[in-house]
């Protein structure tokens, strides 16, 4: 300690240092996802309060007890970090999840996701993907029910109401329609016609009327996850967060971009330019929870990559697998174990896209 | 000695959770107490038997050739306890399935003859296979109690919490992954604790 | 050379010991494991069948599968069985059913399967109310696999309709009655593509088993 104190003190580089801190950024990203929390009150209400407000608290709790008892340092509460996988944790949750489950999703999100592998900076995946993971595979069944929202309810809309509106039964011989996802019905589109097949889930029935179904799943008029069901207010979240060169541009355009080309391409119409074959895709986009992740999950810093070039693989991988998990798997969502797996990836990708040193001479020049 | 013995096998080189041998079966069989025990029980009675002919048969086995002896050695009393499961234990035997067949290539057991039975005489390889069969047993059991208690609220295949909803991941692998290295951590945990409390 | 020839046969006593060691357990064991093996099968016909029928293997041709079993009593034919597989979620799920010659479900049993522990593997599922604290005062109870149960009476030669607002075994005796009018079966929650494989396994080949039976004239 003594030979330390007689020495100067420089801190390493950078010297110069800029407003943004790590507790501006997370605060501006949580203000950024202010819109799609209020479509969420606004279409789930009360439920969507109690579950974002259940999975905030015991984000900060975990947070704060681990932190107090477990490492004994002073709180790191004031950098955000938990209030934001709070949020986004219980934007990932459908909602009709009974709350004590989206709090054990938080105590897994932040005491086993986050600091068992060191805290911020240092956690390899997406907490609060890692807690819906975690949760999707304990309560697989309460985790992909996906009711109406109360809002379309109290309009008189249920699901079947909403289905015979928007999604025609391919047979008669069906065993019931229940709540899913829009999504299953792409592969849906596909598979319609071999209704026994194994790999359906719930794919029975197939969407007729696009005019119908884009603007509702643009606006959040659908079943799903509580934070995911309203494209605009996400986007709108989004360009805040890009004017602010929070996040860059390069991972969620490709990653949509690549779902989109590749649902394009495979669209199970048979032809590449009717009206129906351009819808398939943009129907994909919109649906589910990619917009979410593509804008808030997939460009987290901690757990994508810091080069430019591996930010486009990262893209581009996230995409194909959301697409390979929706066509082929037995998942009706594909988007956050895609982004867990290339969040795997990200120390490989960044160790071989590391960018040419200036003015350093190539070996074979 | 044999108290010494014990404690190392059970605690200081623990097979599963200090020398992390042995893993694939640990985390395969340890989703019920039924099968961990088991699996424990087959595998120590593997290892003491392997332990028995390896340190009696030592010195007649060339140093070139011995991994292949030590192995068909070891297939044997594995065929040995695949044939007798099946024939008395159907319903253990169904359970553990395709995981009988790997203790022969459980590294705890060709570890524990070539790093044990054949430098050493045969009362200590008897002991050395009982002390870490029991570690072995002991370990896999713990894991299959949290795992079988959180991930289908059951012990033993009966129920255990009124009301409690058991978490599914904790019997699928990724559950298992997580027991262990938790066991793992307050084990090292402890053992920090203990050598820090003596220096 | 010599050393190739020491290590060659150090190498075969140690195999040939090992050869006897395990000829000698099987010896020992072979019969056994297959009585046990038969005793297996027995009991999976029998809990597909009702009590007191004889039950017989019977070799079949195209279109009938290699291996089938009649039942019969004192009064004649009361069924057959069928083993029949079909993919579940996780690789093939495999099945016996018992049937009477009407098409009637005598009885399902499910041999094996490797769906998701806490999801698909409920198909196998005994509900139980009974707790270990039970056990350690010692209360017994009987159960049986709910799933497979709801089967019986149903018929083949409809399609079998599937209720996923329920389980079966929550339902009240009169919601069971009407879901055996209607030919309907419940759905496992969470689980359908292994309901639906399970329900697959009865109605695929099963009603031409039964009409290629009928047809040849096979019925005593």
């Amino acid at each position: 300690m003594s030979s330390e104190q007689k020495l100067l003190h420089i801190s390493t580089s950078p010297h110069v240092k800029h407003i943004e801190t790590v507790p501006s950024i997370m605060l501006c990203v949580c203000l950024a996802l202010i819109p799609a929390f209020a479509a969420s009150v606004y279409l789930f209400r009360l439920k969507a309060l109690v579950l974002t407000a259940v999975c905030v608290i015991s984000c900060l709790a975990t947070e704060w007890s681990i932190v107090r008892f477990l490492l004994k340092k002073p709180s790191t509460l004031g950098d955000f970090s938990a209030l934001l996988t709070g949020i986004l944790l219980a934007f990932n949750l459908p909602p009709d999840l009974p709350p004590w489950m989206a709090a054990v999703g938080s105590v897994f999100a932040i005491g086993v996701a986050k600091w068992a592998f060191g805290g911020l900076g240092h956690n390899f995946v997406n907490p609060a993907l890692a807690g819906r993971a975690f949760l999707t595979a304990s309560y697989a069944a309460p985790m992909t029910v996906f009711n109406v929202p109360d809002f379309w309810k109290a309009r008189g809309w249920t699901i079947s109401g909403l289905s015979e509106k928007i999604i025609r039964p391919v047979s008669d011989t069906l065993d019931g329609i229940s709540g899913a996802t829009p999504l299953p019905t792409f592969s849906g589109i596909t598979e319609a016609l071999h209704a026994e097949s194994a790999r359906l889930v719930d794919l029975q029935f197939h969407i007729i009327d696009f005019q119908e179904a884009l603007p509702r799943l643009f606006f959040g008029n659908v079943g799903g996850c509580i934070g995911e069901t309203s494209a605009a207010a996400l986007i709108l979240g989004a360009i805040f967060l890009w004017y602010k060169h929070i996040i860059g541009i390069r991972v969620p355009v490709l990653y949509i971009g690549t779902v989109f080309l590749l649902t394009w391409l495979f669209n199970g119409t048979g032809s590449f330019f009717t009206s129906e074959a351009l819808l398939v895709p943009v129907y994909q986009i919109l649906a589910g929870g990619l917009m979410l992740g593509a804008l808030f999950m997939a460009t987290d810093m901690v757990t994508s990559p810091v080069t430019p070039k591996g930010k486009m693989i990262f893209g581009v991988g996230c995409g194909i697998l959301t697409f390979t998990i929706r066509k082929f798997g037995g998942y009706p969502e594909g988007v956050s174990y895609s982004i867990l797996l290339m969040n795997l990836t990200v120390p490989l990708i960044d160790r071989y896209t590391r960018p040419k040193i200036y003015g350093k001479v190539k070996k074979n020049a | 000695m044999i108290k010494e013995e014990l404690k190392r096998g059970i605690i200081a080189e623990n097979p599963i959770l200090v020398l992390a041998l042995g893993l694939c079966p640990a985390l395969a069989v340890s989703t019920s107490l039924q099968n961990g025990l088991g699996m424990g029980c087959a595998a120590t009675f593997v290892l003491i038997c392997s332990n028995i002919i390896i340190s009696l048969i030592k010195k007649w086995i060339p140093e070139k050739v011995r991994i292949p002896c030590y192995i068909v050695i070891i297939a044997t009393f594995v065929t040995i306890v695949e044939l007798t499961l099946k024939a008395y234990f159907p319903e253990l035997n169904n359970q553990l399935g395709i995981f009988v067949p790997l203790i022969v290539v459980n590294c705890v057991i060709l570890g524990r003859a070539e790093a044990f039975a054949s430098k050493n005489n045969l009362g200590r390889s008897i002991i050395d296979g009982f002390v870490m069969g029991l570690g072995f047993t002991l370990a896999l059991c713990i894991l299959a109690i949290i795992r079988e208690v959180l991930g289908s609220n059951k012990l033993w295949g009966l129920k255990v919490f009124p009301g409690f909803r058991p978490m599914t991941i904790f019997i699928l692998a990724p559950g298992g992954f997580f027991t262990i290295a938790f066991v793992m951590a307050m084990i090292n945990y402890f053992r920090q604790k203990k050598e820090g409390g003596q220096s | 050379m010599l050393d190739i020839l020491k290590l060659s046969i150090a190498l075969t006593i140690v195999a040939i010991g090992s050869g006897l060691v395990v000829a000698f357990t099987y010896y020992n064991t072979g019969e056994e494991i297959q009585a046990q093996e038969r005793r297996n099968q027995m009991e999976a016909l029998e809990a597909v069948f009702p009590d007191g029928v004889e039950i017989k293997t019977r070799s079949g041709n195209n279109p009938l599968p290699s291996t089938y079993w009649v039942a019969q009593t004192d009064s004649g034919l009361a069924g057959y069985a069928f083993k029949q597989k079909s993919k579940g979620y996780a690789g093939d799920i495999q099945v016996i059913v018992g049937v009477a010659p009407s098409g009637e479900i005598l009885g399902l049993n499910i041999l094996s399967h490797k769906e998701t522990p806490g999801l698909g593997d409920r198909v196998s599922e005994k509900p139980s109310k009974k707790y270990i604290w039970n056990v350690l005062a010692g209360t017994s109870e009987k159960t049986s696999p709910w799933f497979t149960e709801q089967f019986k009476d149903l018929s083949v030669f409809e399609e079998i309709k599937i209720d996923k607002s329920t389980e079966y075994h929550t339902c009240s005796d009169e919601k069971k009655g009407k879901l055996e009018k209607t030919n309907t079966i419940t759905a496992i929650t969470g689980a359908t593509i292994s309901t639906r494989a399970v329900k697959n396994c009865i109605r695929k080949n099963v009603p031409e088993y039964l009409n290629y039976l009928k047809s040849s004239g096979e019925s005593s």
